[in-house]
């Protein structure tokens, strides 16, 4: 998780420095000329945000859309497919969600009575379970690929074999967790010791960005902990799961029939799910791959397709929210908040919740079919 | 610097985290129900032995159950976190318009999809029948 402790907030300036540029109770320097006061600035300020969030939603119906018109179809494709998905790692993301939620609606409450510390340790917990939420992705997308499984012309995924490809994200995984994790404790120690030496906006920002490094890092360590490649389980002793993923390499290729083939995959997966014990037995026919006939029907790829274009997009807003965040920490250390004027940190709270809000509904529709 | 005509309504810590364990508790009562409750063969006559003696297949309920649980966590959200409940009416009538033209939205979508499924069909086996004769 986040630390926001490893970062020492100086306070070298008292709360009420920033009043000091020029007379408040006249014109506060937030104040945009076109505005009578502070309150309809903020009201109007507001409204926008709360546009744009209904914007949002209607970007997203799109790809519910889409979901909901191919589940309807097929509801048997969906129930094989999201076999592949780690049910586990969608509910830790789904708290670690929620808990950032908290986070930022604390932050928010801290900026309504001017605390600008809290604001900070609030905003770099947040940014911390962002980049948590960003590795525990990084770990579901890249197993994904090593095994096969993308979207459309990307799924090469059979059942049982192991996909050669010149390019294994596993290879490169612990070096990138490594050095995610050495390289954020650096950083963000350089941002500690910045903003002890007297420049809080340069410390609060390198040390925002130390701890995003290094929760991606320990995201990626968690993920790792509940899904590791059947590779890692053999070395170290494993069982069950690569079992399961082994048996019925032999069947004959190619039923020609789409919905034999689709049986047969609901079989192997079926048989995945029960273990080693009852596997052998089940799965005689064997699943060999979407054949150039089931790749007229919906299939496999194609759920993966509003898979990763939903997370993926999820995803993006993450980032952009990180974005957000970040500026507004940027902002608070600088001193630009007080109980009078904190629109930004509203406005990207009510971002960072719809972004909560968008999740709380795909976890259940991708991770829980039934 | 005190407004007096206006004030912004300041959650309490205590109604904040109960709310988020209300949303954890909420996440994990769904994947406990999806994981742990046989709904396509649910033990009905453990609870109603008067009415039922064999189990039921219940698995219609799996969607209602998923995204009423959704649901309810997506209001917790809104109304507190997002502060709704204390905000002026509008934005709350915003969000809601959103919301209603999104189920207008899918419901016109999956209506016309309905409708053209035969010919989807259609045109799936002609191709399928192309390339297996």
């Amino acid at each position: 998780m986040a630390d926001a402790a490893t970062i020492d907030s100086p306070e070298t300036e008292p709360q009420t420095a920033d009043h000091g540029h020029g007379d408040h109770h006249d014109h506060h320097p937030a104040l945009e000329h076109h505005f009578e006061d502070l309150d309809q600035q903020f009201d109007a300020g507001k409204l926008g945000m709360w546009l744009f969030l209904a914007q949002e939603v209607l970007f997203f119906s799109g790809l519910f859309a889409a979901y909901t018109v191919y589940r309807w179809a097929n509801p048997e494709v969906f129930v094989d497919a999201h076999h592949h998905l780690n049910t586990t790692l969608g509910a830790i993301n789904t708290i670690v969600l929620l808990a950032s939620s908290l986070a930022i609606a604390w932050g928010v409450r801290a900026a309504m009575r001017g605390d600008r510390y809290t604001i900070l340790t609030t905003h770099v917990f947040t940014l911390g379970c962002a980049a948590v939420f960003m590795g525990v992705k990084t770990i579901e997308y890249t197993h994904k690929w090593d095994e096969g499984i993308g979207a459309g012309d990307f799924y090469k995924f059979l059942e049982g074999h192991h996909l050669v490809a010149d390019w294994m994200f596993s290879d490169y995984m612990p070096g990138l967790t490594i050095s995610s994790l050495g390289l954020g404790v650096l950083v963000s120690l350089i941002g500690a010791a910045w903003a002890a030496a007297g420049s809080p906006v340069k410390g609060w920002v390198t040390g925002s960005i130390g701890v995003s490094i290094l929760s991606l890092g320990l995201g990626i360590v968690i993920a790792k902990c509940i899904m590791p490649t059947p590779l890692e389980m053999e070395m170290a002793g494993g069982h069950g799961a690569h079992a399961a993923h082994d048996e019925g390499h032999a069947a004959e290729p190619a039923h020609g029939d789409a919905a034999n083939a689709d049986e047969a995959h609901a079989e192997a997966a079926h048989a995945a799910e029960e273990g080693p014990a009852e596997g052998e037995a089940a799965a005689e026919e064997e699943y060999t791959g979407p054949t150039a006939a089931e790749r007229m029907s919906f299939s496999g790829p194609n759920f993966f397709g509003i898979y990763f274009i939903m997370t993926g997009v999820h995803a993006v807003h993450i980032i952009a929210g990180m974005i957000a965040i970040l500026w507004v920490i940027a902002k608070a250390a600088d001193g630009q908040f007080d109980a009078d004027y904190f629109l930004p940190v509203e406005n990207v709270g009510l971002y960072w919740h719809l972004v909560d809000l968008v999740w709380i509904y795909l976890f259940p529709l991708l991770y829980l079919i039934h | 610097m005190s407004h007096d005509a206006h004030t912004h309504h300041i959650s309490s810590p205590a109604l904040l985290w109960a709310t988020f364990f209300a949303l954890v508790a909420l996440t994990i009562l769904t994947v406990a129900v999806a994981s742990y409750v046989p709904l396509d063969n649910f033990p009905v006559q453990v609870f109603l032995p008067m009415v039922f003696d064999t189990p039921m297949n219940l698995s219609w309920l799996d969607m209602p159950i998923t995204l009423t649980i959704a649901t309810m966590k997506a209001l917790l959200v809104a109304v507190i976190f997002m502060h709704l409940q204390h905000d002026k009416l509008f934005n709350a009538v915003l969000l809601i318009g959103a919301v209603l033209f999104m189920v207008l939205f899918i419901g016109m979508v999956v209506l016309d999809s309905q409708q053209y499924e035969p010919e989807v069909l259609d045109y799936q086996y002609d191709k399928q029948t192309a390339l297996n004769p």
